[in-house]
């Protein structure tokens, strides 16, 4: 509890450092921040140009032209999301260390900058990719609710993770890098570009053993086919999230004073 | 609030054989650990009470670092406990953790926070740490372009924008320029005469002894030494060349004094005593008394050279004197094995009022670092009191010679005459006086604004925009602008407007002056405009303005038609300034010659020029002939350039013959006169015109 309200004393640092650095990513460009806008916009652009209309790549059962664009912006941008907060919660103390050695503050604000900041980032390209399917006609309707509780797991997931890398890359570097060439695999081990039914049997149950497949599989559900994710296959990931959240702050709160020292 | 108190406190870094043993330490849970403790501190156990100044010494590596990070909470202690009361701010590793690539303004927002500022604290006092951290222009620019002098002094700025109750320095300031280390010293001393608590690790002896009440030695992660500051430094510079297996040791005399004695005892110091010139051994001096001190040394191994240090230091163990006899080219080559030597050194107690001691050391040459044979710290004491001096503070005695006589100020313009000082004596005067500046862009000369209620002043300018811009600047009721062009004659002229406007002229600029001078480039001609003339008479008339003392002219090639347009005026004018030219500028200009010869029949005669200027062509090199001092008629004295090359203008002034040569007018009449040439910066006239008058009394 005590921890809490520090941390509470502290918001003002941590929401100026989450305005900082995005003011700070856009502030020598003369366009700013609608390169916060652009880059996403035309990411979004390239995927359903390319693959609805070049390559008229269709999904297997769905008849619409947008179908497939859409089925890879909503595994792509979420992924993007867990992506972010992994990699930077992995490289966080290290990245910080002159601040850490310095002063003396609650390192968990640091964390909460990196959820803060990739949170910000997602809101903006989900917010047009939204705008998008609001435009096309493919807005799903109620099952949008769903996203927030997926979003949640999805987020608890990346915190968990980013966390324990965060402190085990202090101490072993190799983590970082280990973890750089893990997250290719695991994005291409994950059904985010090809559909889950295409694999052969066999692959198709060992790619569902990845925690984030129910994850993608339910943001699919809900953004392209318009129905509400299966709760069920949700209940492996999430307990998944919960263990590596209690793992993370484990290991933060038993290395956290040795850290400084290796840094 | 304030107080520190650390009590054993130790910290061992884990040593793993190699990564992969840290991983098994991990991984692998076992009673034996696979790594080794490394202690860098133990048992450490102080307190510093509030108000209180401890300064902590030793040697690179001795453990001060980490031990103030400990006490700031940056890292934990592997064992002992910290306990702080009140706000704390410390400045660690020269440094609060900026960001690069932000800029220092938000980098102290930043920063700010985690101190414990609020957003709105940091706004108030972000014009306070800009201050006093004087890097304003560098504010707005990522902090990878500060040296790191400047980001040292922002972090400082910001680290004690307010009095914490505890500041913590780590050798920060020693990275600042003299300037700022001086600045700084001040904000903490000021902090702790509030009642800060103070914690600072320093190499720097005179920071330590000037600011700290105590001090603390440590050495290889324990705290070998407390006491006062000066006993501390002594011994720690004993020990800066321990590693030459040496002798440390410290003694404390019947008078409290601390003796520190080190070296590794090739030769050393048997007796040392210090004598008036009779011979008589002495312990309380004569403040500027002349003594000697008889240094006894002895050799006890073979050494190649030998050199004995002499110094005084003061209560506080600042060093007041010293030097070798390295420097005075004394080094006593193969001194002989076994033999004593003497040292006599005579000096002067130039020294304010106060108990000294005697600092000695045997070295091999110019420093102890290399060789230190033996080094004796505070041997000898003796006090210096005043006898026969008068009263004096300071830690030096310095006779001074004060030479007093009433003068003057000795400014030859304040000498000659005080811009209304005479001019008051005749106030009030029977009516105003009147002024007329044609040409008066960038408004009037102070002589006339410093006593502007005795005077009405008429400014001309063809430039509208400007008059107004001086209305609104002056808005005086005394003060008015025309916007009007004179001339001879009213008529339609063109303005030649210039690239500078303040060169604009009645006449054409001639080309090939302005193409191949650069200095007078400000009068290339860029455009043409009709203007409406009229001439002073025809304004006086209209405007009722009967009587005009003072004309000053300036319109670039214009004044002597704008003069013949004033005769009648003219008449009644007692002084005028006008800038005439010796080379044409503007085409068909008339020049000096010419103007002089229609003022003098005006009866006007040439009193002075000034501000001559002379100009090179292209190319040519503006050589400077030499320095004047010129007094400028507001009795400013100003360090004036003369240049060769061509001369071109100048002003002149002329005063009317009849002011000086014919019979005292009314004594009304005088004090007008006088009061104008007082003004005008012209003492001479005025000295004139007072002798002239019989009694000097103006009613």
């Amino acid at each position: 509890m005590t921890k809490l309200t520090s941390l509470w004393s502290y918001r003002g640092f941590i929401l100026s450092s989450v305005k900082r650095e995005f003011q700070h990513k856009y502030q020598s460009a003369i366009l700013g921040p609608s390169w916060a806008v652009l880059n996403p916009l035309a990411m979004i652009l390239v995927y359903t140009l390319i693959f609805s209309q070049v390559m008229r790549t269709k999904l297997p059962g769905i008849d619409t032209t947008f179908a497939y664009s859409i089925y890879l912006c909503a595994g792509i941008l979420t992924w993007g999301l867990f992506n972010e907060i992994v990699t930077r919660g992995q490289n966080n103390f290290v990245e910080n260390a002159n601040l850490l050695k310095k002063i003396n503050f609650p390192r968990f604000c640091l964390s909460i900058i990196v959820v803060l900041n990739a949170v910000v980032n997602f809101s903006i390209i989900f917010a047009l990719f939204t705008a998008f399917l609001l435009l096309s006609g493919h807005f799903p309707g109620w099952p949008f609710l769903a996203l927030v509780p997926l979003l949640a797991i999805l987020i608890s997931f990346a915190i968990g993770l980013g966390m324990t890398l965060g402190v085990l890359n202090v101490f072993f570097r190799d983590v970082g890098q280990f973890f750089a060439i893990f997250l290719q695999f695991w994005f291409w081990l994950t059904p985010i570009v090809y559909p889950v039914n295409v694999l052969p049997a066999l692959i198709e149950k060992i790619v569902m053993l990845n925690p984030i497949s129910p994850l993608m599989a339910g943001f699919q559900d809900i953004l392209v086919l318009g129905q509400w994710p299966q709760w069920i296959s949700l209940i492996y990931p999430t307990i998944l999230a919960i263990l590596l959240c209690m793992q993370g702050m484990r290991l933060f709160r038993r290395h956290a004073s040795d850290m400084v020292d290796e840094l | 609030m304030g107080l520190i108190s650390v009590s054993h406190v130790a910290k061992a870094y884990k040593q793993y054989p190699s990564r992969l043993a840290r991983l098994a330490d991990w991984l692998l849970p076992s009673r034996t650990p696979r790594h080794q403790l490394n202690w860098v501190l133990q048992d450490i156990t102080f307190t510093v009470k509030p108000g209180e100044a401890l300064g902590i010494v030793g040697l690179n590596g001795a453990g001060k670092s980490t031990l103030l990070k400990i006490i700031t909470g940056t890292t934990m202690p592997t064992a002992g406990q910290v306990h702080i009361t009140g706000r704390v701010a410390a400045l660690l590793e020269l440094g609060l953790g900026f960001h690069p690539d932000f800029t220092g303004r938000q980098n102290v927002m930043l920063a700010g926070q985690l101190l414990g500022y609020s957003m709105q604290d940091l706004t108030e006092l972000m014009s306070h740490i800009q201050a006093f951290a004087e890097i304003s222009e560098y504010l707005d620019q990522p902090v990878r372009t500060y040296s790191s002098g400047m980001q040292m002094r922002l972090a400082f700025s910001l680290a004690t924008a307010r009095r914490p109750d505890v500041l913590i320095v780590d050798e920060a300031l020693s990275v600042g320029d003299a300037y700022f280390q001086h600045k700084s010293f001040e904000r903490i001393r000021e902090f702790q005469k509030q009642g800060t608590t103070l914690l600072i690790v320093s190499h720097d002896k005179q920071a330590i002894q000037s600011i700290c009440d105590r001090a603390l030695l440590l050495k290889a992660g324990r705290i070998v030494m407390e006491g006062t500051p000066a006993t501390v430094m002594d011994f720690y510079n004993g020990m800066l060349s321990e590693h030459q297996d040496q002798s440390l040791r410290q003694s404390t005399s019947n008078t409290g004094q601390v003796k520190t004695v080190s070296g590794t005892g090739e030769a050393c110091i048997e007796e040392i005593e210090l004598c008036d010139l009779v011979g008589q051994p002495i312990d309380i001096v004569f403040v500027g008394q002349v003594v000697r001190a008889r240094i006894l040394v002895k050799v006890n191994a073979t050494i190649d050279s030998l050199v004995l240090g002499f110094g005084i230091k003061d209560r506080l163990g600042q060093m007041m004197f010293g030097t070798n006899t390295f420097y005075t080219s004394q080094v006593l080559q193969q001194p002989e094995l076994g033999a004593y030597y003497t040292y006599e050194v005579e000096f002067a107690a130039n020294l304010g009022v106060g108990s000294y001691s005697i600092h000695s050391s045997l070295v091999r040459n110019n420093s102890h670092i290399e060789k230190n044979y033996q080094w004796v710290d505070g041997a000898l004491v003796f006090r210096v009191v005043n006898k026969d001096k008068y009263d004096f503070v300071g830690c030096s005695w310095n006779e001074l010679t004060f030479n007093i006589k009433k003068s003057v100020p000795t400014l030859a313009g304040k000498e000659l005459s005080n811009s209304g000082t005479i001019a008051k004596q005749y106030a009030p005067l029977s009516r105003k006086l009147v002024v007329i500046d044609v040409g008066c862009r960038w408004g009037f000369s102070q002589k006339f604004m410093a006593e502007k209620d005795f005077f009405n002043i008429f400014g001309f300018d063809p430039d509208p925009e400007e008059c107004e811009r001086l209305n609104k600047y002056y808005e005086d009721a005394s003060i008015l602008l025309n916007p009007v062009a004179l001339a001879q004659t009213a008529g339609t002229r063109t303005l030649f407007i210039t690239q500078d406007p303040a060169c604009s002229s009645l006449l054409q600029p001639d080309p090939n002056l302005t193409e191949n001078y650069p200095a007078l480039a400000c009068a290339r001609q860029v455009s043409t405009t009709e203007v409406e003339t009229t001439t002073l008479d025809i304004w006086a008339t209209k405007n009722q303005v009967a009587i005009v003392d003072y004309i000053k002219l300036d319109t670039q090639g214009s004044e002597l038609e704008i003069l013949k347009g004033a005769v009648d005026m003219l008449k009644t004018v007692r002084c005028l300034e006008v800038e005439v030219e010796f080379n044409p500028i503007y085409l068909g200009q008339p020049i000096f010659s010419e103007v002089d010869i229609f003022l003098r029949s005006q009866g006007f005669m040439l009193w002075k020029l000034s501000n001559q200027v002379h100009y090179s062509p292209d190319g040519n090199p503006n050589r400077t002939l030499g320095q004047n001092h010129i007094c400028y008629d507001d009795f400013q004295i100003v360090k004036h350039n003369v240049y060769g090359g061509q001369i071109y203008w100048a002003n002149a002034h002329y005063v009317k013959q009849d002011v000086l040569n014919t019979a005292p007018r009314s004594s009304k009449e005088s004090a007008l006169d006088i009061f104008l040439f007082d003004t005008l910066g012209m003492p001479d006239v005025v000295d004139h015109l007072r002798q002239k008058s019989p009694t000097g009394n103006f009613e």
